[in-house]
């Protein structure tokens, strides 16, 4: 699967970013990784010229509520519904059940184990293959947990 | 499923579409047919260097000065895969900070196991591009072998660039870069020592015959980055140095070819188990395409 791996806003810590690219490329995926500071437009920018089938966007910062909506909305806005949108580091608890309302389908928190990212993947393959609702634009409560 | 047809992709990306655009590439890296119109020559800058030399950083401040004089730019930058998962970690784009991503195109691209080769559809990929409007196409690669050196080897004008204190321009004669290569750029000429670095690569250079221009740039200040664009732009095509280029990139074609025959794995099992030599397994593949 072709992933992008994003910085959104003005997070500077990207060691949690690298680490999972790197899993993922383990994991035999092909990762872009956009490196730090890039807006909500930038990122979707980059997933439609790579054609990535999912973005997964590192959060350390507090502004997951204000970027990550834009950029779920954005991906719709360009047609790209099928893209799978996940998300890695600090979201409150009370903060989730929005961004999984605006279409994201993971979030992994502090202690994740390093497979578990993977095996998300795995399992977005196979429900893709099944025609099951996967992308930020495909609705349905799906979500991992 | 009309709509994801090459046919209309292509069309849609010629009416600007981008996601179209990066559709069709996905579909010809995937090793899909594709028949594309050859109406042009592709301009093709190939850049290459060591790890760390500044590829990247330079490769920005040339794309966003070419696409503030209007050019329309695409970068296609290659990374090795991984050999044990067949994934790829692609980060050629974190560089990216000057360029704006609405105007210039970037498209990473995992070899693919390709080791020594150029990655699949690498050359459809270009001329799709070429076709499709783009008119100043840069390949980025790594150098730091002679697979690497391939990949850049179906560029046209190819830049190597390198830097202060690395000594690596040994390595790269070693590996025959010189030979292909037009111009090197010798980047970080912000830091101390760069003068030095500079003159150590054209000491190296002075028993070669033509040897490349060496010139002295600054990603970080931007400083020589003018000077630099004005020599790939007014460079001669040299007959040497296409005619080595051409050489490397048939012989790549004919590797991944062989790679691909059917026979290629019986032969290479008899050639392990001492029942037939390397020479004898080589005669076999040969026949099998002698009679295609």
């Amino acid at each position: 699967m072709r992933v992008v791996i994003a910085k959104a806003g003005l997070d500077g810590h990207d060691r949690g970013a690298k680490i999972i690219a790197r899993a993922l490329r383990d994991g035999g995926h092909e990762v872009i990784y956009t490196g730090l500071r890039r807006t909500p437009e930038q990122i979707v920018a980059i997933a439609r010229d790579e054609d990535a089938s999912a973005v997964g966007i590192s959060t350390l910062s507090g502004a997951h509520a204000r970027l990550i909506p834009t950029i779920c909305e954005l991906l719709r806005a360009e047609g790209m519904d099928e893209v799978t949108v996940f998300v890695g580091g600090i979201i409150p608890d009370t903060d989730r059940e929005a961004l999984y309302g605006c279409g994201v389908r993971a979030i992994f928190g502090p202690g994740t184990s390093i497979n578990e990212p993977i095996t998300f993947l795995e399992n977005v393959n196979e429900r893709t293959q099944q025609n099951l609702p996967v992308g930020v634009g495909h609705g349905g409560d799906w979500k991992w947990s | 499923m009309e709509l994801n047809s090459i046919f209309s992709l292509f069309a849609n990306a010629k009416h600007g579409d981008r996601r179209s655009l990066a559709k069709l590439l996905t579909k010809i890296e995937n090793g899909e047919e594709i028949d594309i119109p050859t109406t042009k020559a592709a301009w093709v800058l190939g850049v290459t260097g060591p790890p760390g030399a500044g590829k990247s950083t330079l490769i920005d401040r040339l794309a966003s000065y070419w696409s503030e004089n209007r050019q329309r730019v695409a970068i296609l930058a290659v990374d090795p895969s991984s050999p044990i998962s067949g994934g790829a970690l692609l980060g050629d784009r974190a560089r990216m900070v000057h360029s704006n991503p609405a105007q210039v195109f970037f498209r990473s691209i995992s070899a693919r196991g390709n080791h020594g080769g150029i990655p699949n559809g690498l050359e459809h990929m270009i001329q799709t591009l070429s076709e499709l409007g783009w008119d100043r196409i840069i390949i980025e690669t790594v150098g730091v072998g002679q697979g690497e050196f391939a990949v850049i080897s179906v560029a046209d004008r190819i830049l190597l660039v390198d830097g202060p204190d690395r000594g690596d321009v040994l390595q790269a004669e070693k590996a025959g870069i010189l030979e292909i290569a037009d111009l090197i750029a010798c980047n970080k000429s912000d830091l101390p020592g760069s003068l030095a670095a500079m003159k150590s690569i054209e000491d190296g250079l002075s028993y070669s015959e033509n040897p490349p221009a060496v010139i002295g740039v600054s990603s970080l200040t931007g400083d020589g980055i003018e000077n630099l664009i004005h020599r790939i732009e007014t460079m001669e095509p040299d007959l040497a140095k296409s005619t080595a280029r051409a050489k490397i990139s048939l012989e790549c074609s004919m590797i991944s070819r062989i790679r691909k025959s059917p026979l290629y794995d019986d032969v290479v099992n008899d050639i392990s188990k001492n029942k037939i030599t390397s020479k004898e397994g080589a005669e076999r593949l040969e026949e099998y395409y002698g009679r295609l």
